[in-house]
């Protein structure tokens, strides 16, 4: 069953579109789950979540120990319960889907969470720190997780993050109406309270010194440099970067996007593209575009992604490329070519050629959102740390090119917050085994 | 062509076997009139007494039993009989008849004493009632007068008081309405069949706590916080019920009304099929109102044409020859489970089930899929409950 969604025209920018389970409906959704052996939902849980026990105990009515079971695997249970691609993981597996439909699980665990964090029931029982210290670098989901499950094993952890906010992608890149920012702080906060916080920007001197402070580094400073369309023109007044406009929208700076009347123009189909398209519309775009070189088939977006978009009224040009963006008249003009599909490239997706057929579209503003990178010189800062061509850290299943040093996140591609939040589980889980085997 | 559904019971043609039951769904004319109308056979007009008799009610009545969200899987209640007394229920017979003639009223009384019970047969009689039903059976509040189940669990009391109804009952047939509170139904019976009364109903609900307020600690229902036994209803008690009138059919040569957990169509046949010649329901129409009438009646009509039956008094009893002890029952027959993979949605409900409560005969194969071990399977059938896709079934192992 899927909740209940604010109505169309009640959609203001923050207000949350899915609304959570009443209890009644959190009760009926349960108690279609069949509790099935070895569940595979499990499996499709990248944090490992325990979706029958957690269920079960919503239809025994142990709301709490449903959030307890949900907890015990993910810190993030509220704020994933609401963003996880769960088409395309829990549910995805869910035995139920051969009867009917899907478990809605991805619900059931914002509800339970919900329900624990409403009643202050949520406490993280951190033990002494008495194992010694690691450097957690970046307060996203994978570093806030991996300083989580390194305090519970008795570490004593530093995090260190550049922004005034922890959180990362899920404070400052996912928009309210998908994760209210109180529904997110509720518990990064949480998590937060265990441990040392240093707000600084390391550099060459203070990377060594930490390094040589700690036993070992958590590395998930994320990939939030925006890549470039590499056409003339892309850095026009009115062309913003999704990562950019999607933060400055999320601290409140609405000044530089003022879109009523305007058609807005998005380049790539991933979820900062659709995140981006439906904050245009949000923020008065009269017709707003997403451009994507391939088909509806090869875009990265998760279908619950792209249907919210769809729903919203966004609009889709596929098989199209930008060419050259200039100002005419003050619109910016977008030359474009009609791509065609061709040969499967390495990942499986079609790879789009161009036909050499051209057409223009004019637009009010432009947001690329094709994809993000790391920051390359941040990252050189880091002793022994090996980046590969395409800017990402070498790693073998998270270990850097530096013993000393682990990785996560989008880093190492994680490309979704349950995935960062399983990495930082993991690396903890890493780095104390490593530890105990006497570590560097 | 179309079964017919109509049943002879106790010299009157009932249209079909369905007969309301004596409860708050017959405590009001009006309400009866609904229902007939809709097409149920007759019904039993919730149980009355002379004027003189306190009823006095307690609110709330109801308790109940949900299963996994479905409501009602045990109804519970600490109602009594009427608070309406014959003056009034005379009215309603009177009314019903003359509207629904082709209808069968059924007026269910009780009484104190004798000269009760005489009283108000004589009354009902008059006033045009087609039969009587006697409450031997109510299992609270009554019993604490000496009334009830007081009556049903005595065979003396039992065949007494019946015969004190039969005896004055000129016309109208006389059906005695028996509890399951009680070691063994069959004395009961006898008894009843001793008294001359025509038929039996069973049963009345089943003596039960339906639950406790674990937050308030309260018995529910609680009657400001004081709480009491009540009689338990609903698709719980089917197989009491089932057991009991099949145990009387097999026992006691009296037609038999049957009454007790049925919702569907095909509950009904079960009855039907151990020897109820009529039914009888109460907290399905409680539950859903009386538009249930439609499908048992389509059901019903529908099973008997599959089954190459022409009227629903060819399946009376039938099961009951297969019914017997367990000495008899056969050493030879040897089952299997056997698991359809085309169907199977690798659950492995069945495996767990196997493993943790059977004989650990299923295993699970590196893709999920379950496999019967028949060396180890002793055929329980434990399995194909569990399934939720019915893809395992028992087979005839060679």
């Amino acid at each position: 069953m899927a909740p209940r969604t604010l109505p169309r025209e009640e959609r203001k920018l923050f207000d949350e579109v899915v609304r959570n389970f009443s209890y009644a409906e959190a009760l009926f959704e349960a108690r279609r789950c069949i509790y099935c052996y070895d569940a595979p939902c499990v499996q499709g849980c990248p944090a490992g979540v325990n979706v029958p026990e957690f269920i079960s105990r919503i239809k025994s009515e142990n709301i709490l120990g449903a959030a307890r079971i949900i907890y015990s695997a993910n810190p993030f249970g509220s704020i994933c319960g609401r963003v996880c691609p769960t088409e395309a993981l829990c549910e995805k597996a869910c035995t139920s889907k051969l009867l009917n439909a899907p478990v809605a699980i991805g619900h059931l665990q914002r509800f339970a969470c919900d329900f624990a964090l409403d009643r202050e029931k949520v406490q993280f029982a951190y033990p002494s720190a008495d194992k010694g210290a690691v450097a957690v670098v970046g307060g996203g989901p994978a570093g806030l997780s991996c300083a989580h499950f390194l305090r519970l094993l008795g570490y004593e952890v530093c995090l260190f993050e550049k922004e005034e906010a922890l959180g990362g992608l899920p404070v400052y890149g996912i928009p309210g109406y998908r994760l209210p920012k109180a529904a997110a702080l509720r518990e990064i906060d949480l998590i937060a309270s265990g441990f040392e916080r240093e707000e600084a920007v390391i550099t060459s001197s203070s990377a060594q010194e930490i390094l040589n402070g700690v036993q070992a580094v958590f590395l998930a400073t994320g990939s939030g440099v925006p890549a470039q369309l590499n056409v003339p023109g892309e850095h026009l007044e009115g062309v913003f970067s999704a990562n950019l406009f999607l933060k400055e929208v999320a601290l409140g700076k609405f000044d530089r996007f003022s879109f009523p009347g305007k058609e807005v123009g998005i380049f790539g189909a991933g979820a900062s593209a659709m995140d981006a398209a439906r904050m245009s519309l949000r923020l008065g775009a009269d017709r707003v575009t997403v451009i994507y070189r391939r088909s509806k088939e090869e875009m990265p977006a998760f279908p619950s992604e792209y249907e919210g978009a769809e729903e919203e009224g966004v609009q889709f040009l596929w098989l199209a490329a930008p060419k050259e963006i200039r100002r005419v008249n003050g619109r910016l003009e977008v030359l474009l070519e009609r791509m065609k599909l061709g040969a499967p490239d390495s990942d499986g997706r079609r790879r789009p050629e161009g036909t050499g057929q051209y057409f223009s579209m004019q637009f009010g503003a432009l947001i690329k959102a094709i994809a993000s990178v790391p920051d390359k010189e941040a990252l050189s800062i880091w002793p022994g740390l090996e980046l590969g061509k395409s800017g990402y850290p070498l790693h073998d299943n998270g270990r850097s090119t530096n013993p000393k040093i682990f990785l996560g996140g989008d880093l190492v591609g994680a490309g979704t917050v349950v995935q960062a939040v399983a990495d930082g589980k993991n690396a903890a889980l890493k780095i104390d085994q490593w530890l105990k085997k006497g570590g560097a | 062509m179309t079964p017919d559904l109509s049943v002879q019971f106790c010299g009157i043609k009932f249209p079909n076997p369905y007969i309301l039951a004596a409860a708050p769904t017959t405590d009001d004319a009006e309400m009866v009139a609904r229902a007939l109308e809709a097409g149920w056979a007759g019904a039993v007009i919730k149980t009355t007494s002379v004027e003189s008799e306190p009823v006095e009610l307690v609110y709330p009545q109801m308790g109940a039993i949900e299963v996994n969200g479905q409501k009602l899987v045990g109804m519970l209640n600490i109602d009594l009989i009427s608070k309406r007394h014959i003056d009034q229920v005379e009215k309603d017979v009177r009314y019903l008849k003359k509207s629904f003639p082709q209808k069968v009223i059924i007026a269910s009384i009780m009484g104190s004493q004798k000269e009760h019970w005489e009283e108000l047969v004589q009354r009902l009689e008059a006033a045009g009632v087609d039969m009587i039903e006697c409450s031997f059976s109510c299992p609270h509040g009554m019993p604490e007068r000496g009334m009830g189940s007081t009556i049903g669990q005595n065979p003396e009391l039992t065949e007494r008081t019946a015969r004190w109804v039969k005896d004055t009952a000129k016309r109208a047939p006389v059906m005695i309405k028996l509890t399951p509170n009680v070691t063994d139904i069959v004395p009961i019976a006898q008894a009843v069949k001793r008294s001359g009364a025509d038929a039996v109903c069973a049963i009345n609900t089943v003596l039960g706590l339906i639950g406790i307020d674990i937050d308030t600690f309260s018995p529910v229902p609680s009657v400001d916080g004081m709480g009491i036994y009540g009689g338990l209803s609903g698709p719980a008690i089917k197989p009491i019920a089932l057991h009991f009138v099949s145990r009387i059919a097999k026992n006691v040569d009296i037609p038999i009304s049957g009454v007790g957990g049925i919702s569907t169509w095909r509950d009904a046949v079960e009855f039907m099929l151990v020897g109820a010649r009529t039914v009888q329901l109460c907290t399905a129409p409680m539950h859903y109102g009386f538009r249930i009438i439609d499908d048992l009646l389509d059901g019903l009509g529908n099973y008997l044409e599959e089954k190459g039956f022409g009227s629903v008094e060819e399946i009376l009893g039938r099961s009951l020859p297969w019914l017997t002890t367990y000495a008899h029952l056969s050493r030879k027959h040897k089952v299997k489970s056997e698991i359809d993979l085309e169907t199977c949605i690798k659950c492995d409900l069945c495996y767990i089930a196997c493993r943790d409560g059977g004989h650990q005969a299923i295993e699970l194969m590196s893709d999920r899929s379950p496999k019967v071990d028949e060396e180890k399977c002793v055929g329980c059938a434990l399995c194909p409950l569990i399934c939720p896709v019915g893809a395992i079934t028992m087979k005839e192992a060679s």
